[in-house]
């Protein structure tokens, strides 16, 4: 049990009770099996108001967490500040336990990268605290708080993570628009993963729509590998942001941006990649690039053709499936317009 | 319709709906408001009405602290975050800066106070993360 953890939350009290209950409701809305081992432990350090420890069990901090929850328990009539606050304090548990429904992160699994760095921060926080805010209110109602939903109205929890959550915001709209699959659904999907495994589900998950119907290339692998260490990296921009001196509404617009920009990089090259399946498929195995086949010239006049094709309809970006197979046929594709 | 296709449409538009203008999530609050009604559990269908009130809440981000206190606690975690140096000296780092947000915390108004607090979570799990690394 982690030293700085001090006694155990008596489970008999309506604090405990509360704290159990959103930890259920949390279970219950996103569908992810939780870590929690039953234990709330009052933090001992005054730093901290809430943890998702390795164990198991949740920390919570004595002023911002029990001391509200204690004071809502005995039902008053709350200012909208302080019903507020109570919000706080249901959205730091509902937060920690959503971490407790993550799977902790495993540096030595294969693939994994070094764990907690900046854009593992960004994206982890990012996710946990956009789930949390479209939750918390449902939750306050589940657990028999939602009086102060309607106490607290007009007045709003200000955002820990402001430039990790917008981020998150259009990581999710972005995926949503290119793939069409539900936002709550990848959210959660997302943050049922080991934090360091989501750059490769996410490079996954546009594999799987771009690559859909096309053989695999034949280096998918290698492709992967490159593509999610570079989602990343670019993703990493969402935290730098925050260092800076700039203005807050700047660096959380900027944040929005490079979160646009890394799924739209993502995605322009599955998409090429898919394109030159296609192309490969088209020509005939006889034609492949790398073979010695004395038949170079042709391939080369196919692909110098259709590279200009596609210039001709797109000369702001590289060749793509939506110009060779006629873009009016999909959707708008979100990155496009983030790109 | 059940109360899961409400939820799922309100956590998408909350998701979607960024800088839209009241008309376009009043809009979609009326034509939502017309699939709840056919849902046919009264505790679920009530539920479900409560919710689509709240979606201009959601459709909404979470505002930002505007007290020096929150830009600065901001600032400084993220820094936290960034730091190189051995395990023992982002240790120390981290250790300092958590410190110095929770005293940002205690200075800022009440509500950017606790969203300060808030900040410091991430950085417990940084230190958590280096003790177990320096152990």
């Amino acid at each position: 049990m982690p030293e700085v953890l001090g006694a155990a939350i008596d489970r008999d009290s309506e604090a405990y009770r509360y704290i159990a209950a959103i930890i259920a409701e949390v279970g219950r809305l996103s569908g992810l099996p939780s870590r929690w081992n039953g234990h709330v432990r009052e933090e001992l350090d005054p730093r901290w108001d809430g943890s998702a420890n390795e164990d198991g069990t949740l920390g919570v901090g004595e002023s911002e967490v029990l001391a509200r929850l204690r004071k809502a328990a005995s039902g008053a009539t709350l200012d909208a500040e302080d019903a507020a606050l109570v919000r706080n304090a249901v959205a730091v548990v509902a937060h920690e336990a959503m971490h407790l429904s993550t799977r902790h992160p495993d540096p030595r699994e294969p693939g994994s990268y070094p764990p907690l760095d900046p854009p593992e921060v960004a994206l982890d926080e990012g996710l946990t605290e956009l789930w949390t805010r479209s939750n918390v209110d449902n939750i306050m109602d589940a657990v028999g708080l939602g009086r102060y939903v309607e106490q607290a109205a007009g007045t709003e929890s200000v955002d820990p993570y402001p430039a990790h959550t917008a981020a998150a915001r259009a990581l999710i709209a972005e995926l949503y628009q290119i793939t069409g699959k539900d936002p709550q659904d990848l959210t959660r999907d997302l943050l049922a993963l080991d934090p360091a495994q989501r750059w490769d589900a996410i490079t996954d998950l546009l594999s799987d729509h771009y690559l859909d119907g096309v053989e695999a290339p034949p280096d998918l692998e290698h492709l992967r590998h490159r593509l999610a260490g570079e989602l990343r990296s670019n993703y990493a921009r969402v935290h730098a942001i925050q260092t800076s001196n700039d203005a807050l509404p700047k660096q959380t617009s900027d944040a929005r941006h490079a979160a646009r920009l890394a799924v739209a990089s993502l995605a322009r090259e599955v998409e090429e990649a898919a394109e030159e399946q296609r192309a490969a498929a088209w020509v005939g195995p006889a034609f492949q690039v790398g073979r010695d086949d004395g038949l170079g010239q042709l391939r080369n006049v196919l692909a110098g053709q259709r590279s200009t094709d596609e210039v001709a309809q797109a000369p702001d970006k590289p060749p793509t499936a939506a110009a060779r197979t006629g873009a009016a046929s999909r959707p708008a594709r979100g990155w496009v317009r983030g790109g | 319709v059940d109360y899961q296709t409400i939820d799922k449409e309100l956590f998408a538009l909350g998701i979607t709906l960024e800088n839209a203008d009241d008309a376009t999530v009043h809009a979609h609050m009326e034509r939502l408001r017309a699939l709840a009604a056919q849902i046919d559990d009264e505790t679920d269908r009530l539920r479900a009405l409560r919710r689509i009130d709240r979606l201009p809440r959601l459709a909404r981000p979470a505002p930002l602290g505007e007290s020096p206190q929150y830009a600065e606690a901001l600032r400084i975690v993220a820094q936290s975050h960034e730091f190189q140096g051995t395990a023992a000296e982002r240790l120390a780092q981290a250790d300092q800066t958590a410190t110095r947000v929770a005293e940002l915390a205690r200075q800022a108004p009440p509500l950017e106070g606790a969203a300060i607090m808030r900040m410091n979570t991430s950085l417990k799990r940084r230190i958590d993360a280096l003790r177990h690394e320096l152990t």
